[in-house]
């Protein structure tokens, strides 16, 4: 067994000790390299040619089908129709495809339509709401500063119609006093008049008392 | 054998492939200069001879070439290699059938070990022979899974993503190969040993 392994080794390594000459030789290598470019036209070339004969096999088979269909066509022709026929054979076609369609979109127009006019007749509405509004809003202001212009006059004329009512209540008053100062006055001298002559009497009561008591008790009394 | 310069399932579009042979255009000369020895010392060695050498460098370039107006290609050098390799096979198995010669000495090359005597130098180069003849006679991935292994030394898992094949599948293969070529080139030792 080593040695079979052997002889595969020693084969393997005598072909790698082989010597190999230093290589690829110049001409080899230039012919190599000018080979691809060579290649590379080559199937620029082919590709064109290719491209060609794609385009070539289209077109024929596009003339080819357009003769084929205009040959078809032409013989599968019919007569030429009759408008009443033609019109008794697609009247319930038509009809029967057409009326739902109709029905269909003349309901759609008619509530764009109509929505349309909503929506312009709001907008209308909104603008006239928006005038009147500021309208009313004008006028009530005015009359309210008219009204409030009044009702500042009514409390100043109240106001001074007190003023005056005070003043002459306070002059009242002061008449009042002055009048009840003068009667005070005269009733303090009438009594102080009163109390003289009253002082007067009772000082004549009192000697004539006094008189009366000497001449009751004699002289000595008298002295005493 | 795979072939390799089928066109792909998906075709680009035509603004990709444009603007890939504009790409291609510039650079060709360059893959060319660089990838050129690698691809040649590939055809060189399983070859053994520079005519062949220089077809199977041209039809590897060229097969190239038109791969990469297909598809995308990731790594010029890895593809250069297998399908140098893949063009190699395919021409040494057609040389196989063409004539089915024996060794006879004069297709002898200079091996690079300066200690080997001639003698020792000429069984090396029978030896040689034989392990082409042999890989003519493998199967098209058995030989290519073997060359990519010893020769270009890759790895199983670059093997299969070349080959585009399980690891598992890469290890089959390379044993297989490996079993076959030991069949073929025991017997043929073993007889020259006896016939000395």
């Amino acid at each position: 067994m080593s040695k079979q392994k052997d002889i595969v080794d020693k084969a393997v390594d005598a072909l790698r000790n082989e010597e190999v000459p230093s290589g690829p030789p110049e001409e080899l290598l230039a012919a190599v390299t000018s080979q691809g470019a060579q290649w590379e036209r080559a199937a620029a070339s082919v590709r064109g040619r290719l491209r060609l004969i794609r385009v070539g096999r289209f077109a024929a088979a596009a003339v080819l089908l357009i003769a084929a269909g205009y040959g078809v066509g032409h013989f599968f022709r019919p007569g030429p129709p009759s408008v009443k026929q033609l019109q008794e054979a697609l009247e319930p076609a038509l009809l029967s495809s057409l009326e739902p369609v109709i029905r269909d979109r003349l309901a759609i127009e008619l509530s764009e339509q109509w929505a349309l006019a909503l929506a312009a007749n709001n907008a209308e509405l909104r603008e006239e709401m928006k005038g009147m509004g500021l309208g009313v809003l004008a006028a009530s202001g005015t009359l309210t500063n008219q009204r409030l212009g009044e009702l500042i006059e009514a409390v100043n004329r109240a106001q001074s119609y007190d003023r005056r009512w005070v003043t002459a209540a306070l002059e009242q008053i002061e008449l009042n006093r002055v009048a009840d100062t003068k009667q005070l006055a005269s009733g303090l001298q009438t009594l102080a008049l009163h109390t003289e002559d009253q002082l007067e009497q009772t000082m004549q009561v009192v000697a004539d008392f006094c008189a009366r008591r000497q001449t009751d008790n004699g002289f000595g009394d008298v002295e005493q | 054998m795979t072939i390799l310069c089928g066109r792909p399932a998906g075709k680009p579009g035509r603004a990709a492939v444009l603007l890939r042979e504009i790409g291609l255009q510039a650079n060709w000369r360059a893959i060319v200069k660089e990838h050129g020895p690698a691809v040649w010392q590939n055809c060189y060695r399983l070859l053994g001879n520079e005519a062949d050498a220089a077809d199977c460098f041209q039809e590897t370039f060229m097969c190239v070439l038109e791969l990469s107006r297909c598809q995308e290609v990731r790594s010029f050098r890895s593809l250069l290699v297998r399908v140098a390799t893949s063009r190699s096979i395919n021409r040494l198995r057609r040389r196989m059938r063409e004539s089915a010669r024996t060794w006879n000495g004069r297709e002898a090359a200079v091996v690079a070990s300066p200690d080997a005597g001639p003698s020792e130098q000429a069984e090396q180069q029978e030896l040689i022979w034989r392990l082409r003849q042999a890989l003519g006679k493998l199967g098209g991935q058995e030989a290519e899974v073997f060359c990519l292994r010893f020769f270009e030394e890759l790895s199983y898992r670059e093997i299969a993503r070349e080959l585009g094949i399980t690891t598992s599948m890469a290890g089959v293969l390379l044993h297989r190969a490996r079993a076959k070529l030991r069949a073929i080139l025991e017997p043929a030792a073993v007889s020259e040993r006896s016939e000395v």
